[in-house]
């Protein structure tokens, strides 16, 4: 009875240990402004490029190369069928926003496309973060802040940059689960409510007319796209009707993203 | 102890290991379970370190988040502690 009082006691010391050093890290990081988990991230990153060059080279070597050449065609071609429909959604943003500016009559000088930004890699999947962020390579020294916007080739926001390291930055997706925000599908003013992978839903008034693969924007993040509209559920019996907005690219397969200064 | 049936220790060893990598590759579900089994299991301190790594890595850091897995597997592993110790006496 003793004997197993002292070993549980012992066990729960090391458990009692391990939360103590656990939390006092945890604030020693927050009163450091965050000087622990930029080491960590910087870490991951390493740990991150060494595993890809493994996987390349093993992949390179001919070991399972049959099941890796489907895995690798099956991929380059989701790939570029995600590229293809996120070029359809480019043009579709850029033909409605072109609709747009014709129709004002005084046309404010903005120059959008003279800022110049950063490209990073992306380096951690986004499946792995339950916080819906994943990590870019690149940070302060590459001259990226927090707010910077985070776009696909396409121009399409996926995110914001929310912390940064020296050269690791955490970037929160813009549908990330739970997250909202206001949108404009056409001329409806709707709030896209996140739910993950670059997905996110929102409610619209039925008689609205909406499409597929219409463009959605966000005017809190300069009028740039965020999506298209992936699929519409309508019922005669709701006043509503659901519609399900996605990015035209796959938010796995992203390799590489690029950071818009946060003066733009 | 053979591979079929390997002892406690590796078990937890090899739980743990997944927990760790986990946290960097594999998607968030898999530190998750693995902080369920530990803590059900054993009084392991590896939890709160995996729920730690967790939280540091990946919580956006803009503005207060609350530190989900760091909380919960604190939580965890001592709720589950009088669990062990009445029924997985060694």
């Amino acid at each position: 009875m003793m004997n197993s009082y002292r070993q549980n006691k012992g066990r729960n010391g090391r458990v009692l240990a391990a939360t103590a050093l656990v939390l006092l890290l945890f604030i020693l990081d927050v009163f450091t402004g965050g000087s622990i988990r930029h080491k960590l991230r910087g870490g991951a990153v390493v740990v991150s490029q060494w595993s890809g060059r493994a996987l390349t080279s093993i992949r390179s070597s001919g070991i399972l190369s049959t099941r890796a050449s489907l895995e690798a065609q099956n991929r380059s071609l989701a790939e570029e069928l995600a590229q293809f429909e996120e070029r359809a959604g480019g043009y579709e943003a850029l033909r409605a926003e072109n609709e747009q500016l014709r129709a004002l009559v005084r046309l404010v000088g903005v120059s959008l496309l003279s800022a110049q930004g950063v490209t990073a890699p992306v380096v951690s999947s986004v499946r792995t973060s339950p916080y819906g962020t994943f990590l870019i390579g690149a940070g302060a020294e590459d001259g990226i802040a927090r707010g910077s916007l985070v776009l696909t080739g396409g121009g399409f926001v996926v995110g914001k940059v929310t912390d940064t390291g020296d050269h690791t930055a955490v970037v929160a997706e813009i549908f990330a689960p739970g997250a909202s925000i206001d949108a404009v599908i056409g001329s409806a003013a709707i709030s896209a409510q996140g739910s993950g992978g670059g997905n996110a839903r929102a409610k619209v008034p039925r008689a609205l007319t909406i499409h597929i693969n219409q463009p959605v924007t966000a005017p809190e993040l300069g009028a740039r796209p965020i999506g298209i509209v992936g699929s519409i559920a309508s019922s005669s019996a709701s006043a509503f009707q659901d519609v399900f907005i996605m990015l035209p690219v796959n938010l796995h397969s992203l390799t590489y993203v690029y950071i818009l200064p946060i003066s733009d | 102890m053979s591979i079929f049936y390997p002892s406690a220790t590796s078990i937890r060893v090899i739980l743990a290991l997944i927990g760790f990598l986990g946290i960097f590759f594999a998607p968030w579900w898999v530190p998750l379970i693995c902080i369920i089994a530990l803590s059900l299991r054993y009084p392991a301190w590896e939890v709160p370190i995996i729920g730690l790594l967790m939280d540091l890595l990946w919580l956006p850091g803009e503005g207060f988040q609350i530190p989900l897995f760091l909380i919960g597997s604190i939580a965890l592993v001592w709720v589950c502690a009088p669990l062990r110790s009445q029924f997985l006496r060694p």
